[in-house]
């Protein structure tokens, strides 16, 4: 899994479509966070995160930089979960069913809404390098090696978002203990 | 250390990215300082809730239901068949000789697909070779720009594209969808099937709606389940050819090495000057493009030019067998009334080809180029010999697949005359023909040659008798022949 994105492209075109499993490896948390943001459910992230990955794979022809697959499959992923949310929206009103989305969360997953919607208000920049580190699992120097930045630019930039994300769960429990109180 | 320097460094800290000396500097101002302190925990805290949450999310295994979802969908663009684009669907073949080029065209089709990657079994150097043996399917595009000069029959394009893509599956056989542009600027969609379980070969016209069954020979289905015309034979074939290296390139992104050959013996079968680039991917020794160039002569006033590419190399395509095994439709026809045997290629089939020619046309074809014997089928039809006449009596009122049958079988020796001097060739046993120059009233010169073992030479004379003769012989021999007009 060291090999660059440009790497696994390169092998993809080139007769080795197989290897595009290192790349869903790669990215398959981070995508599954930032869908996590753009649909209603985890069912739904991770249909989206399939679709998108298959529909990434048969365009790859179509990707002019290779290094920029991370920026390119979230955009790919855009538009698969607005399709979905679309016909999921139109299937509900059809069954006429209206249940709160997190009542029909599957319990065993603990999940941290209110990271999830820190995260998903950071602006892009901050959000990717977010995905990437703790969703996908990467270190900041393979983060820096990926998108051919310095390491210095990858700490910077997540040390800022950090900062971000406090400022907005910070007002987030204020909130709630005013509702509360 | 004061507080901003220890803000700045705070995060790179959790992040294990500082040095021992700033980590020491840290820790000291933080034993210190109750508000960076605090900031410590809070940014830890932060990390942890943020690893977990991604962690959490990151349990999913998406790997298989991708890769699975990308062969389910890959397989229904290999089945799909282009679709027929309607204005195009006329019916075809009014003419005994349009129907007869267009034969020609079927039969050209899988003369080069035998000849063509029908290297010899002896050279496997490169690793080239080997890297690809370990692949299971390969697929492939290739794409041909046809462009003829001089001399066309009426109707004929002088430039053609022909789009290919190939499958091959070396337990299965080899499926090739070619869409070209043919005769009135029709476009033609062919699918072939290679079958050499079934010693069958099946080509489907679906704009027609027509399908044609091709038996093979033992010969040839044992060569094909060996070959199978599948790329590695195209590598065989280059490194059995004089080659030199030309260096590097990158081709979208890979960096790639070349080979080049000029060697005419690589495609056999085409004949004519040649220009072979083969692109070799430095790093997997896999074939990423092959770009090629052709001229052939065909006749004193035509020429050809092919231009070609082969691209796309995929060495792991996952495939569904029932592929390679069409289903029929219904309401399609067969375009002959029985299934056309293909000839075997020996010194004999060749010899008996070498005489159809002759009771047709009244004379030896020219040379042996397949496109050019081709090229010249029409004339068989026109030419006022005997045979010609009676077969042209023999095909009024025939319906048109018995039609396309008699026309096929008078060609068909043809081909094994073509096949054999093609493997010849790309055999290199130094085969020689003298059908420019030699007429059939001269019995006594020789027509064809080829070594065979110890050195010693097969001749065919003029008489169509053979013979087998030492070098010094066949010197003698070649040294009695007239001179070229040209010469
Ligand atoms: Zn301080």
């Amino acid at each position: 899994m060291t090999e660059t994105d440009t790497f696994y492209i390169g092998r993809c075109k080139n007769g080795h479509p197989d290897d595009f499993r290192f790349l869903v490896k790669r990215y398959q948390g981070a995508l599954m966070g930032h869908l996590m943001g753009r649909v209603d459910n985890r069912d739904t992230a991770e249909e989206a995160a399939q679709e998108s990955l298959v529909r990434a794979y048969f365009k790859i022809d179509t990707l002019k930089k290779p290094d920029r697959f991370f920026t390119w499959l979230l955009g790919i992923s855009d538009r698969v979960a607005l399709e979905l949310c679309r016909t999921k929206r139109v299937q509900k009103q059809r069954e006429h069913i209206r249940i709160e989305v997190q009542q029909a969360e599957e319990p065993s997953f603990s999940q941290d809404y209110v990271l999830e919607e820190a995260v998903s208000r950071l602006p892009d920049n901050y959000r990717h390098l977010i995905l990437l580190r703790y969703y996908s699992q990467m270190s900041c120097r393979q983060i820096a090696e990926q998108l051919q930045i310095p390491l210095g630019t990858v700490t910077k930039t997540l040390s800022r978002a950090y900062a971000l994300l406090r400022q907005t769960l910070t007002q987030s429990q204020t909130n709630e203990s005013e509702v509360a109180g | 250390m004061n507080c901003t320097q220890c803000n700045d460094l705070l995060f790179d800290y959790i992040e294990g990215l500082i040095n021992d000396q700033d980590k020491h500097a840290l820790k000291a101002h933080i034993r210190t300082c109750d508000t960076c302190q605090s900031l410590l925990k809070d940014l830890q805290a932060l990390q942890t809730r943020l690893t977990e949450h991604g962690q959490n999310l990151a349990q999913i295994e998406l790997e298989i239901p991708v890769l699975g979802a990308i062969v389910r969908r890959q397989k229904q663009q290999l089945k799909a068949i282009t679709p027929p684009s309607p204005q195009l669907r006329r019916p075809i073949m009014k003419s005994p000789i349009t129907k007869l080029a267009i034969a020609a065209m079927v039969i050209m089709g899988c003369v080069l697909g035998i000849t063509m990657w029908s290297g010899t079994q002896s050279i496997a150097l490169a690793d080239v070779l080997t890297r690809m043996e370990q692949a299971r399917a390969y697929l492939y595009k290739m794409n041909m720009t046809i462009t003829q000069t001089g001399d066309l029959p009426a109707g004929y394009p002088p430039t053609q594209e022909v789009e290919s893509t190939i499958l091959i599956a070396p337990e299965y056989g080899m499926k090739m969808t070619m869409k070209m542009g043919m005769i009135a600027n029709q476009t033609m969609v062919q699918e072939q099937y290679l079958q050499p379980q079934n010693k069958r070969m099946l080509m489907i016209m679906p704009d027609q709606k027509k399908y044609m069954e091709m038996e093979l020979t033992d010969q040839l289905a044992d060569q094909y389940k060996k070959q199978n015309n599948d790329p590695r034979m195209m590598i065989e074939t280059f490194l059995n050819c004089d080659y030199e290296k030309i260096g590097r390139s990158k081709i979208t992104g890979i960096q790639v090495e070349g080979f080049r050959t000029t060697d005419p013996s690589f495609s056999g079968a085409l004949g004519g000057k040649t220009n072979i680039t083969l692109w070799v991917d430095s790093r997997t020794r896999l074939p990423v493009q092959m770009d090629m160039d052709m001229d052939m002569s065909m006749g004193a006033e035509r020429t050809m030019h092919i231009k070609g590419i082969m691209t796309d190399f995929q060495w792991d395509v996952p495939v569904d067998t029932s592929v390679f095994e069409p289903v029929i439709p219904d309401d399609y026809t067969s375009l002959a009334s029985s299934p056309i045997k293909m000839p075997e290629m020996t010194e004999e089939t060749a010899i008996v080809g070498l005489k159809q020619y002759l009771d047709y046309a009244g004379q030896y074809p020219e040379d042996l180029s397949l496109m050019r014997v081709m090229s010249g089928m029409g004339k068989l039809m026109d030419s006022n010999t005997p045979a010609s006449k009676a077969l042209k009596q023999s095909i009024k009122g025939l319906n048109q697949n018995d039609m396309t049958k008699a026309m096929m079988d008078m060609m068909m020796p043809i081909q094994a005359t073509v096949g054999f001097y093609a493997r010849l060739a790309q055999e290199k046993k130094d085969p020689a023909y003298y059908g420019d120059i030699v007429t059939p009233d001269q019995p006594d010169l020789i027509l064809m040659r080829w070594q065979i073992e110890d050195g010693q030479y097969r001749v065919i004379f003029s008489d169509l008798t053979a013979e087998t003769v030492t070098p010094q012989q066949l010197t003698e021999l070649e040294s009695v022949l007239p001179q070229k007009e040209s010469e």
